[in-house]
């Protein structure tokens, strides 16, 4: 694989309110596409706006093309910013025209009027907003200003644009327009992409990798656990019925179809039935067993397959291997709503 | 009643003919008023950016200040900047006193704390993301404080507009210190008072008039930036 274009070590930054976001390595690779999913205050603004240098950290090392970036360096953070661009969540756009909104970033990087025009009215047609040149931002709703802020940093071809949940505020309708011009830029400038989101379905679409964030925390190898359903009431409680027709226990809100998680750490495994208070025990067998760290990590086919990680001595005092059947145990809220 | 009809026939008369010296009135007075205006914009415009976007020991009190000097009596500021200017006074030796160069060193202090108040305000009221969008765009230092202000345009162009009708429509620093010299530091504020002392109702009404309108169109002025503002 290519060099990184940009890599986090180290980052740890904490709130007044006590929120705080861990997290010791994070790479991105050129060209890749990178979705950010979470809960709502899982801290995924919180990295991008980091990423975008406009939240400096209390710790973090940036190396960004193998260079290191200071944040306290207004030259190595000015340069940085020319070539990683954040679009947020609820953009604002300049008090002038649409065009005058998508030409600023071209401009004050002293592009030529002519070739200026070219590129922002090649970039409107792509967003589908020909004929809104003069139009006055005050006359946009909120789809048409997300494109526009979408166009306004596309135009300017960053080597990795981070976008905060881009289709937050737009139609339904638009919501595949948006996402198909993100990934003609992409595929085209060969540029990296950040993308936040909370719909599971999205940042699969859109990604290669799904990164997940949870208390600020990133999940080692993404969202593994992730499962789409439907939960309903019953009377023995309320229950999740998986695509893949594996029911189990939820303490979750939410009703209908969602995508749940089952944290690998939240699961105990055994060789017999366990008599506990946990409502959800599936029996499988072991597909696979590898190290990771200093952990052993199983995958257990149940008719889900459910990632677990338990500790060396477990695995050497249960004396598994894989082929064996044991019994994964969880409680019911373990299984949670992403 | 007549001499009220009568004031007003000659005071036509003077708009039309410009005799009497009127025009040179109201040059001297836009004169002064446009200069104090610009000099204290080039100072209150920088004071009230930094008021509204820096943290600094005793910011606080200044902006207490300012405001207090948002309704400072305009003779008390002639009285100063008499003092100031004096022969006996600490600048005595720049000769000012009775010149437009005195009349516009206490306009300008009159306008400083309007400009500042109004530009505080101005940039108060930007949307807190115009600074973090404007680095997601890759602005320099200098390009982001260009930005600000041209997002903060119609506030601090109002600014300026409030601070002008303010200075040009102004009697006490301007009779203080101008000391109401035909054809040198006569003002239409300070003729109006002369001429309506001595009875002459026709030079008095006919700036009256042109003051009026001076002061009518930067309110116009003023309250149609605020509209687009908002």
């Amino acid at each position: 694989m290519a060099q990184p274009i940009l890599q986090v070590e180290n980052l740890s930054h904490q709130y007044h309110d006590g929120f705080s976001l861990q997290i010791e390595h994070f790479v991105l690779y050129p060209g890749r596409a990178y979705a950010l999913t979470g809960p709502n205050g899982s801290g995924k603004t919180t990295l991008l706006h980091i990423l975008g240098l406009l939240t400096a950290p209390q710790k973090c090392s940036l190396t960004f093309e193998e260079k290191q970036i200071s944040m306290a360096n207004a030259k190595e953070a000015w340069h940085y910013r020319r070539q990683v661009t954040l679009v947020m969540q609820r953009a604002y756009l300049l008090r002038t025209s649409v065009f005058n909104n998508v030409a600023y970033g071209l401009q004050i990087r002293g592009l030529k009027a002519s070739l200026t025009q070219t590129r922002v009215l090649e970039m409107l047609k792509k967003v589908g907003l020909t004929g809104y040149e003069t139009r006055s931002v005050h006359r946009l709703s909120g789809g048409e200003t997300q494109r526009v802020a979408l166009a306004r940093a596309l135009v300017l071809e960053p080597k990795i644009l981070l976008l905060d949940e881009p289709t937050a505020n737009i139609d339904v309708e638009h919501v595949a327009r948006i996402e198909s011009i993100i990934e003609e830029a992409r595929e085209a400038r060969q540029m990296t992409l950040v993308v936040s989101t909370h719909q599971m379905d999205q940042a699969y679409r859109m990604a290669d990798e799904v990164l997940s964030l949870r208390d600020g925390h990133m999940l080692k190898a993404g969202p593994t656990n992730l499962f789409h359903g439907r939960i309903e009431d019953s009377p023995e409680g309320t229950r999740v019925h998986l695509d893949s027709h594996v029911m189990l226990y939820t303490t979750a809100s939410h009703r209908g179809s969602a995508y749940i998680q089952i944290s690998p750490d939240d699961i105990l495994v055994s060789k017999d039935p366990l008599a506990s208070s946990a409502r959800n025990s599936l029996k499988g067998s072991i597909a696979e067993a590898s190290v990771e760290e200093n952990r052993i990590r199983l995958d257990l086919d149940t008719g889900i397959r459910l990632t677990i990680y338990i500790t060396r001595q477990s695995f050497a005092g249960l004396n598994l291997t894989v082929g064996n059947e044991i019994y994964a145990t969880f409680k019911a809220s373990a299984v949670r709503v992403v | 009643m007549n001499y009220l009809t009568n004031g007003f026939q000659e005071a036509f008369r003077l708009l039309i003919t410009g005799e009497a010296g009127v025009y040179n009135i109201v040059g001297v007075s836009l004169l002064v008023a446009l200069m104090a205006t610009i000099l204290a914009t080039g100072i209150g415009l920088p004071l009230g950016y930094l008021m509204a976007t820096k943290r600094f020991f005793g910011r606080r009190l200044m902006i207490t200040i300012l405001n207090t000097m948002l309704a400072l009596p305009t003779v008390v500021v002639g009285l100063s900047v008499y003092a100031m200017l004096s022969r006996r006074g600490p600048f005595g030796f720049l000769d000012l006193l009775y010149t437009p160069g005195a009349m516009i060193t206490g306009e300008t202090l009159l306008a400083i704390p309007i400009v500042a108040a109004f530009t505080l305000s101005a940039f108060r009221s930007i949307d807190p993301r115009v600074t973090d969008t404007a680095l997601t765009l890759g602005t320099t230092p200098f390009q982001t404080v260009r930005l600000l202000i041209s997002e903060a345009r119609f506030g601090i162009l109002a600014a300026v507009v409030a601070s002008f009708g303010r200075v040009v429509a102004e009697v006490g620093a301007a009779m203080m210190l101008g000391g109401n010299i035909k054809g040198s530091t006569r003002t239409m504020t300070t003729a109006i008072a002369l001429e309506t002392n001595k009875g002459e109702f026709g030079l008095a009404i006919a700036l009256g008039i042109i003051l009026l309108c001076a002061a009518f169109g930067a309110n116009i002025l003023f309250h149609w930036l605020q509209g687009l503002s908002d």
